[in-house]
């Protein structure tokens, strides 16, 4: 488990290390210092509250897949910082890889899958934004269509069916929740000056201390949702 | 009447789109107005329209709106900033799977590419990985008492035609240019995995399984000679893990960021 944890952070170090400190304009753009490097910068966040209805959906499973929906709400400090909290809750489903094959394949009971982890129930968390990147690209040589990358981290409560040590058969086990966190990448695809649509890709760590070895577990999720922000204008001067 | 009032605004949406970018290289229009056309005979019962009357008064501009009218009237990218067209690209790449709870893998590859255009190029990509058995190999197996089949990628080299058909820049905290595109991937090829040496053979004995794949990501142009390199590629190849197992098709999804150098390390501009 911890190998896709140490995947993550070679990942956002890797990230780290190509960020473009040294980026410059080409000398062949004839605008450079003339024009903004994106002009008409229309949809600022700053000073704005960010209201997303999302959907989340976990991938890279070993046992369960998670669909969770939720919420999150957060503000800007600038353009380039925010905070937020989130909420989600969700259901999950077995995978394919919970199918036992001797014979014929049967999918495990549920007596063997309270032996495995990863059905988590819900998600609590708080998380820091960081967005560098802005700009804007023309789809069909005649829409502009600006846009946002980010950074993030934060920390989660996160709750989850927990696990038996042993094979006892009729005993469920109870939910437990422990504290984890997450990193990830996201980026908004602004529709309107009040509306885009938000896509984020995060991994969330978490313990599952009855575990008897591996009981650090880590969980990819794919979000995506429609952000609202509050207020609509613009503010002056930026 | 009605129909005409009702065209009105897509007449004049037609007219905007005829400059789809304001071109700030060219000078300005002589302020001479041409000679105005003719104006056709008001229709039979029209009322004779002010002169004055004729252009509403302009309302006054909320703050931003001025932005909004500028913003999209400037093209995403004047001039392109990073040309690829007769380059040279020599990359390197760090590949891991996300689709492998179980036996994750994490590679090394380079790319050879040519690009024939700006926005088409010819690859060819190899990558080598190495497999790493996660938890949940333990877990399953002692929840389910069984073995889990995996099939043990080596290596894959495949021949891509790369496709770049965004192509835009960003701004880094507010100031600085960056140059990216976007582009899709497709091509064919061949993947190693443990069943292709002895003592199995597999279905391809001695030698790959064939393979097909499609991806795409994001390239960013630090400079005139470099590229950061971030996608996802998708492999589907046949193989058959065990003697005992069926075979099947195997998929292979890897996340990769790399890097790549051009050469030559500089081009003449040419407008596109």
């Amino acid at each position: 488990m911890t190998t896709r944890a140490f995947n993550l952070v070679v990942c956002v170090a890797a990230l780290a290390t190509l960020a473009p400190r040294s980026a410059r304009g080409s000398a062949a753009d004839v605008f450079e210092h003339k024009v903004k490097p994106v002009s008409g910068q229309l949809y600022q966040k700053a000073g704005k509250l960010e209201l997303t209805p999302l959907g989340s959906i976990s991938l890279n499973d070993a046992f369960f897949t998670k669909y969770l929906g939720g919420a999150k709400l957060g503000y800007h400090f600038s353009e380039y910082f925010s905070l937020a909290v989130s909420g989600l809750y969700g259901t999950s489903g077995t995978t394919g890889s919970t199918s036992v094959c001797r014979t014929t394949c049967q999918p495990a009971s549920s007596d063997q899958l309270n032996l495995v982890p990863g059905e988590i129930k819900w998600l609590l968390g708080a998380e820091l934004a960081f967005s560098p990147i802005y700009g804007k690209l023309n789809v069909f040589a005649q829409k502009a269509v600006h846009f946002d990358l980010y950074v993030l981290g934060g920390v989660d409560l996160v709750n989850y069916r927990d696990v038996l040590a042993s094979l006892q058969p009729g005993v469920t086990p109870g939910n437990a929740t422990s504290l984890g966190g997450h990193l990830g990448v996201g980026g908004r695809i602004f529709l309107a000056s009040f509306m885009a649509l938000r896509l984020e890709l995060k991994d969330v760590l978490y313990s599952v201390p009855h575990l008897p070895r591996g009981n650090l577990q880590t969980q990819l999720f794919a979000e995506a949702g429609l952000s609202f922000f509050v207020p609509v204008a613009h503010r002056d001067g930026q | 009447m009605t129909l005409l009032l009702l065209l009105a605004p897509l007449a004049a949406l037609s007219q905007a789109q005829e400059q789809p970018g304001l071109d700030l290289s060219e000078p300005p229009p002589s302020q001479t107005s041409p000679e105005k056309a003719p104006q056709p005979p008001p229709p039979p019962g029209a009322k004779p329209r002010d002169a004055g009357s004729a252009r509403p008064a302009e309302a006054p501009l909320a703050p931003g709106e001025r932005d909004v009218a500028l913003g999209d009237r400037v093209k995403a990218v004047q001039l392109k900033g990073f040309l690829k067209r007769r380059r040279l690209e020599l990359g390197i790449a760090f590949p891991c799977t996300v689709n492998d709870a179980f036996y994750e893998k994490l590679g090394v590859g380079g790319k050879l590419a040519y690009n024939f255009e700006d926005s088409f190029a010819l690859a060819v990509r190899g990558s080598y990985f190495w497999q790493i058995r996660s938890a949940h190999v333990r877990e399953g197996q002692a929840a389910f008492s069984s073995q889990i089949l995996t099939s043990r990628v080596n290596g894959q080299a495949m021949l891509d035609g790369i496709w770049s058909p965004v192509y835009g820049k960003v701004a880094w905290l507010g100031s600085r240019i960056v140059h990216f595109d976007m582009y899709l991937l497709a091509g064919l090829g061949s993947v190693w995995s443990a069943t292709s040496s002895t003592p199995r053979g597999g279905p391809f004995p001695g030698g790959g399984h064939a393979a097909a794949e499609v991806g795409g990501g994001i390239r960013f142009y630090p400079s005139n000679w470099l590229a950061l390199d971030a996608g996802v590629i998708g492999t589907l190849y046949p193989d058959q893990p065990t003697a005992s197992a069926p075979s099947t098709v195997q998929k292979l999804i890897v996340a990769q960021l790399g890097f790549a150098v051009f050469f030559p390390f500089s081009f003449e501009y040419a407008r596109p």
